[in-house]
C-alpha cells in the first residue's frame, strides 16, 4: 500500500492510484467459501449458462472489495473509521475479466475542521465497459492520505 | 455464537415483509476468517504488510453480515445485487465479536421482477455501531 501524503497535498481532481484485478472462475469460488454465498449464478456453469448473463458471474461484493482496496490504499484507517460508499452494479464481471478501479477526488469540504473528501468511483473491464459506478467519502481524521 | 460461515432454519422469499427484523446474529472476526476472506479478494500479502493488518478489513465484516443475513432466508437462485451503502463507523479488531441485526426495508414485486432491500448494523462488543449498510437484490428469473 503507497505511503500516506499530507491533507496538504491532496486536490481536487486528484487521481486516486488504480487497484487492477483479474476475475477468475477459482477466485469466485474461494470468496464464494470465504463470504459463504454459494449462490449458482456464481459456482454453477450449468445452472449460470440459463440465465439472462449466460454463465457464472462474479458476486458483487468481490467486485465491490476493489473499491474499498482503492480507498484503502489511499486513505488507510481513515477509511476503516469513516468510509461510505454508494455504488450501483451495472454490469456483471465474469472469468477471464480484468477489472481495474478507480477513482478521482471530486471535493473537500469541512466538518467541524475535519476534512471531509469526497470521490467518484467506477470499476470497467478490459473492453472498458463500466461494472460498477458510485461515490465514496472518508474524513481525513488522521489528516493524511496518498494520493497520485 | 457463530463463525461467519453461519446456519439457522430460514424463511423463504415469499415469507418476507418489509419492516421485518431478523433476530441479531453474533459471530467472531477470527484470523482465520480474515486471511481466507483477504486470500479470495486477492488482497492478503497487501493487507499483512500494512499498518493495518491488526484489523478486519470492512468488507469482510459486510461481507460475513450478508452471510448471516444470507441464512435467515432462502435466497433465491440467481438473485444478484444491484446496488449497495456501506457506512464504516470504527475499525475492527481481529477476532472481535459482532452482532448483525438485519431487517427487510423494501419489497417489491411486479410480474417477473422482484427487488428486495436489506438493511444491517452491525454492532461490536461494546455495543458501537461499527458498519451499517443497506443492499438493494433483484431476482434475474
Amino acid at each position: 500500500m503507497n505511503q500516506p501524503k499530507k491533507i496538504s497535498e491532496i486536490n481536487i481532481g486528484d487521481i486516486l492510484p488504480p487497484v487492477v484485478k483479474q476475475i477468475a472462475q477459482e477466485r469466485i469460488q474461494l470468496y464464494a467459501e470465504a463470504s459463504g454465498d454459494f449462490n449458482p449464478i456464481h459456482i454453477n456453469e450449468e445452472f449460470a449458462q440459463k440465465t439472462p448473463f449466460g454463465g457464472t458471474i462474479a458476486h458483487g461484493m468481490l467486485v465491490l472489495s476493489f473499491t474499498s482496496a482503492l480507498m484503502c490504499n489511499t486513505f488507510g484507517l481513515d477509511w476503516l473509521s469513516s468510509g461510505t460508499l454508494s455504488v450501483r452494479f451495472k454490469a456483471a464481471a465474469r472469468p477471464g475479466d480484468v477489472i481495474t478501479t478507480s477513482g478521482a477526488i471530486t471535493s473537500i469540504e469541512y466538518q467541524d475542521n475535519i476534512p471531509l473528501v469526497k470521490c467518484n468511483v467506477e470499476s470497467r473491464n478490459q473492453a472498458g465497459e463500466v461494472v460498477i459506478t458510485g461515490n465514496t467519502t472518508v474524513k481525513l481524521l488522521s489528516t493524511s492520505a496518498s494520493v497520485k | 455464537m457463530r463463525n461467519c460461515n453461519t446456519d439457522k432454519s430460514a424463511l423463504t422469499w415469499e415469507q418476507l415483509v418489509p419492516g421485518q427484523e431478523f433476530s441479531p446474529v453474533t459471530y467472531q472476526m477470527t484470523e482465520s476468517v480474515v486471511s481466507k476472506y483477504l486470500k479470495s479478494v486477492d488482497r492478503f500479502d497487501e493487507w499483512q504488510s500494512s499498518s493495518m493488518s491488526e484489523y478486519v478489513p470492512p468488507m469482510a465484516i459486510a461481507a460475513c453480515a450478508m452471510s448471516v443475513m444470507s441464512k435467515l432466508f432462502i435466497m433465491p437462485a440467481g438473485a444478484i445485487h444491484t446496488s449497495e451503502e456501506l457506512q464504516f463507523y470504527k475499525p475492527v479488531p481481529i477476532g472481535a465479536i459482532v452482532s448483525c441485526h438485519a431487517k427487510i426495508g423494501r419489497k417489491l414485486g411486479r410480474g417477473k421482477f422482484q427487488m428486495l432491500t436489506l438493511e444491517m448494523d452491525i454492532i461490536n462488543d461494546y455495543s458501537e455501531r461499527v458498519v451499517s449498510g443497506q443492499t438493494s437484490i433483484i431476482l434475474t428469473s
